[in-house]
């Protein structure tokens, strides 16, 4: 990936941080430099807006005009109109000075996993899989035989596993609304569900305040 | 130039070239009929009585009473008249043959010659006209009449004392009458200096240009005071900006430094720093972070609506955002912060600079008011009629006092206090006025279980 920040120090820690998480990086500090820079083969940009040599906006204009490459604004201005402009022009997200090394790295990391619209035949969580076509789930190679509840709960939870969903969400888009499908019944058919998976059970975390999540890690 | 000045100044330079024009063709009328009148008078007095200057051509002609004197009223009674005026007959050849004829004129000569039937010279003591007659032959082909001129105005320098006089008499008259329409503009002058100062309008009545002027001046100047206002507002915001700013920051960063002089004395020490010590130091960037938005936020905000910029957004990437950015924080700090957005985007027309530091002062808040093995959550959904984010978390939450008051700006709870002694009480009212600007809603209410909820709810962008 390309880095193009002209502070000397902050630049020096982004590579590091970047580094350290065993990402390969290139750093340009001159706006000149970065808009003659090749693009070919890199998986990332991260964009400084305030550059010497050319504003931040017209390197990514002219980026844009030659690749595809996601770009990550970076910017002390805590502006509207240039985060509006950044996004209208191309740029894939913006991350604002000060940020935590955590959260850049983050943001790089959702860029690079960009989504993949490719249809699956089935959904893969640890134990557990899902085939869509046959509707039929099996943990670690175990056929386990649910409800269309359950069914669908599960298919909610694993298409976005490793992230929280919340209570809400859960109800509509598994429990009929004709027969009562309330936030309360939704911890029954979780809880069943639960027992159901067996020991890959608790992979069905319960996240205060917010809901449920299929924890997608080991 | 003054106005009556300039008025003067162009009466004069109007005025003057008029009345020469005047003066030149009054003469030249004036010419004009007397040198028709004798030519008639010649012509009518020669054929009626050409029989008699031939006869007698050394006497002609003999004083007679005629009806054209009277007609003419020029009084020729003879070769001189009463008025002074001599009529007498010339050959073709302009010679006379009575011996008290003058020599025919050269100039008419000339003109005669030259093929007029007329001609004239006026000079300043007469005026001469000849005449040719319809016959050629004979002593009396050619009539002359000389008639004194003194004192009448055959010159245009002679005409030129009235109309000049006239005009002048006018443009004085202009200028006197001049004098209470310079008495009002001096007076609008007058009170557009002096009101300036107090704001005060000017005196705009009646209906001519005059008070035209004034209201014209009172629309300007309410227009500038609307605006000097919006710059003096803007000014004080950013003087408030600046004085915030350095207070409020300097005090955080005192606490920092201390905190990294720990870290760096546990280095030298070679020991790790303590965990409590770096989440500090988190904590204060983090705040100070938060500050500076906030001051620049409620800078804006004070400004008034016209900053306020509106685009679409999905509220669902801006929430994950504002989760990323406090949750380095909440992990030095113990708190359990989670999140959940729907799966599609939720877009919205919104001021994302604003939102996502109303969002981001909800989370900083229950991040930072509550305890090691806290949760903080924050969720958004759907509903039938656009959006609800809430931000929740299990800390200490409010008083029933304290919820009424939390959103005045300035206010801050007995908690916030106790645990954080500095702050500015902004978080909430920013948060409160950012979704007013927007049209939606916020509540906040204890939580059953402990703690407080924050609800936000919008309509989402149709578009």
């Amino acid at each position: 990936m390309l880095l193009v920040e002209d502070d000397e120090a902050l630049g020096q820690q982004v590579v590091e941080q970047l580094r350290r998480a065993e990402l390969d990086v290139a750093w340009l500090k001159d706006g000149d430099e970065a808009r003659r820079a090749s693009l070919e083969g890199l998986s990332l940009v991260i964009l400084d807006l305030m550059l010497p040599g050319a504003y931040g906006l017209d390197v990514l204009r002219r980026i844009r005009e030659r690749s595809d490459v996601p770009v990550l604004i970076l910017s002390a201005r805590n502006d509207t109109q240039d985060k509006v402009r950044g996004l209208a022009l191309g740029a894939d997200d913006y991350l604002g000075k000060p940020f935590w090394p955590e959260e850049l790295l983050a943001r790089v990391r959702a860029r690079l996993r960009r989504p993949i619209l490719s249809r699956t035949d089935a959904l893969e969580v640890g134990p557990i899989r899902i085939d869509i076509a046959s509707r039929v789930v099996t943990v670690a190679g175990r056929e386990v035989e649910l409800t269309k509840t359950e069914l669908e709960l599960l298919l909610t939870l694993a298409r976005r596993a490793g992230s929280a969903i919340s209570r809400q969400a859960l109800v509509d888009a598994a429990l009929d609304p004709d027969r009562q499908g309330t936030e309360r019944t939704l911890d029954v058919h979780v809880s069943r569900l639960r027992k159901k998976l067996g020991e890959a059970g608790d992979r069905l975390e319960t996240v205060w305040g917010v809901g449920y999540r299929l924890r997608s890690g080991p | 130039m003054k106005l009556r000045g300039r008025l003067a100044l162009v009466l004069g330079l109007g005025v003057v070239p008029l009345a020469v024009g005047a003066a030149f063709v009054s003469v030249a009328l004036r010419r004009a009929a007397v040198e028709n009148a004798a030519a008639e008078i010649a012509l009518a007095r020669l054929e009626d009585d050409r029989d008699r200057c031939e006869a007698t051509p050394e006497t002609w002609p003999l004083p007679r009473r005629g009806r054209l004197r009277r007609a003419l009223g020029l009084g020729i009674d003879g070769p001189r008249g009463r008025r002074g005026q001599r009529l007498h007959a010339y050959d073709a050849s302009f010679e006379s043959r009575n011996p008290e004829a003058p020599p025919f004129p050269p100039a008419l000569r000339e003109a005669l010659e030259s093929g007029d039937d007329v001609a004239s010279t006026f000079d300043d003591r007469q005026v001469v006209v000849a005449v040719r007659m319809p016959w050629a032959e004979g002593p009396c082909a050619i009539a002359v009449v000389r008639r004194n001129t003194i004192g009448e105005p055959f010159r245009w320098s002679e005409a030129l004392g009235l109309p000049l006089l006239v005009s002048v008499l006018a443009a004085g008259i202009a200028i006197v009458a001049a004098g209470p329409t310079v008495r009002r503009i001096r007076r609008l002058t007058a009170a557009v200096r002096t009101g300036a100062a107090a704001g005060q309008p000017v005196e705009a009545r009646g209906s001519d240009e005059i008070a035209e002027l004034g209201r014209a001046i009172n629309d300007d100047r309410a227009r500038i005071r609307e605006h000097v206002a919006t710059l003096e507002r803007r000014d004080t915001a950013l003087r408030e900006y600046v004085a915030n700013t350095t207070h409020d920051v300097l005090l955080p960063v005192s606490v920092l430094s201390g905190h990294l002089t720990a870290v760096r004395a546990a280095a030298d020490a070679g020991r790790a720093p303590d965990r409590e010590v770096v989440a500090g130091a988190m904590s204060e960037i983090e705040y100070l972070t938060n500050l500076v938005h906030n001051l620049s936020v409620a800078a804006k905000l004070d400004v008034g609506a016209p900053l306020v910029e509106r685009h679409p957004l999905d509220l669902g990437t801006l929430v994950e955002r504002v989760v990323a950015r406090h949750t380095p924080v909440a992990r030095q700090l113990s708190i359990a912060l989670e999140h959940a957005i729907p799966e599609t985007p939720l877009r919205v027309r919104a001021d994302v600079t604003l939102v996502e530091q109303a969002i981001g002062n909800l989370v900083h808040n229950a991040v930072r008011h509550n305890r090691a093995g806290g949760h903080v959550a924050v969720v958004l959904d759907r509903s039938a009629s656009g959006f609800v984010l809430s931000v929740m978390d299990d800390g200490p939450g409010m008083t029933d006092e304290e919820l009424a008051r939390a959103l005045e700006r300035g206010y801050r709870g007995e908690e916030a206090r106790r645990r954080h002694p500095r702050g500015l009480g902004l978080g909430l009212a920013i948060c409160r006025s950012v979704v007013d600007l927007h049209g939606w809603t916020l509540t906040l209410a204890r939580r059953p279980e402990g703690g407080l909820e924050v609800v936000v709810r919008g309509s989402i962008d149709p578009g």
